[in-house]
């Protein structure tokens, strides 16, 4: 699909909202591979208390993408970070909560910036992937945290799509846009 | 207003400049609920040492938004953060110093680069708002830090500018660019 721009900035290159429980989500990050750095912003809630937000890229054939190497940090709160399972980006490195996630002002959600360099011609063999993702929410002990995640893949499949989901229970609403601002 | 692009790259939506003492500084990040996601860049000095810099996110009435969630911390140093809610957010962890903010080239000052999700139209019945504030400072010792505040907030306002001002002493000089880089 072409990138366009319009007299409110770039138009959204996906858009995908959730307004019911739904075990998982998929946003479009790029369909071809002239396409490189996209920018997903957008919010999630919780269905279940304590869980952690999870993140997977799909290739054109919408499988999951494996080998994917990373951690997880939170700004402030522990000099620990979460190594990253091969096919999950984790968002949050503390427990999101799930009070009021998708009928209050304050209730306890996520929100992200989510970078992703996604198909980056190099002159070795592989495209390199890299996933930076900034993150607030509010942990189901009523803190704020802001968590880092960087993500990196090297391979020969190109990231086409970002799927969202929850460590357990379902996500109660989302609301997720790509930009693509940058080409090969 | 219309967002536009020329062979430099986005064109400034909106700049902001105080050149003598001021005691609060205000840029337009959108003007239309329609333009999404906002970049505001810049940097300012403090009259007063020790100052702490205070944002609020304006509605089209020019009141202050409130329910706000967030908190402050810094890079590498402390397990701790600020924890921020209500109407004000803070950009740095540790005191920023005025030495020779704005008549040395080595003077002591806050550069910000704050991104911002205005108005995510989402199937909830809320404008999903995200700030995220990074920040590098120079604390009254001289050292230099990285910032960084995240602050979401969900209600039926759309944040139409953003407020800067000091917790104490006026700003004694700033430079603020808002580029609209994504739609609705």
């Amino acid at each position: 699909m072409t990138v366009s721009f319009d007299g409110n900035g770039l138009v959204p290159f996906d858009e995908v909202t959730i307004s019911t429980n739904a075990a998982s989500g998929t946003i479009d990050i790029c369909d071809d591979s002239n396409q490189n750095i996209c920018l997903v912003t957008g919010t999630i809630g919780a269905a279940t208390d304590g869980v952690f937000v999870d993140f997977q890229l799909l290739d054109a054939s919408s499988n999951v993408i494996n080998n994917v190497k990373g951690n997880t940090g939170e700004m402030g709160r522990t000099l620990s970070t979460i190594q990253l399972a091969t096919n999950k980006i984790r968002a949050n490195n503390g427990a999101l909560g799930n009070l009021g996630s998708d009928s209050s002002i304050s209730g306890e959600r996520m929100s992200v910036f989510i970078w992703i360099q996604a198909s980056q011609n190099a002159s070795e063999p592989f495209y390199d992937t890299s996933v930076y993702l900034f993150s607030s929410l509010e942990a189901n002990n009523g803190d704020i945290i802001q968590g880092h995640t960087g993500a990196y893949y090297q391979g020969t499949a190109i990231s086409r799509k970002l799927k969202f989901l929850m460590s357990s229970g379902n996500v109660s609403t989302a609301s997720f846009k790509s930009y693509i601002v940058g080409a090969n | 207003m219309t967002v536009s692009f020329n062979g430099n790259g986005f064109i400034p939506f909106d700049e902001a400049t105080v050149s003598t003492n001021a005691t609060t500084v205000t840029i337009d990040i959108n003007d239309d609920s329609n333009q999404n996601i906002c970049l505001v860049t810049g940097s300012v000095g403090p009259y007063t040492d020790n100052a702490f810099g205070r944002l609020q996110l304006l509605d089209s009435s020019g009141t202050a938004i409130s329910n706000l969630r967030g908190n402050t911390g810094t890079i590498g140093v402390t397990t701790t953060t600020i924890q921020t809610s209500g109407t004000n957010f803070t950009s740095n962890y540790y005191g920023q110093g005025s030495f020779a903010s704005d008549s040395q080239v080595s003077g002591e000052r806050m550069q910000l680069m704050i991104w911002i999700q205005a108005s995510q139209n989402a199937s909830e019945p809320f404008y999903d708002v995200h700030v995220k504030l990074f920040s590098t400072f120079t604390y009254t010792n001289g050292n230099a830090y990285q910032g960084e505040t995240g602050q979401y907030w969900q209600g039926t306002a759309v944040p139409r500018k953003l407020k800067f001002f000091w917790n104490t002493g006026d700003i004694s000089t700033a430079s603020f660019k808002s580029y609209i880089l994504g739609g609705n």
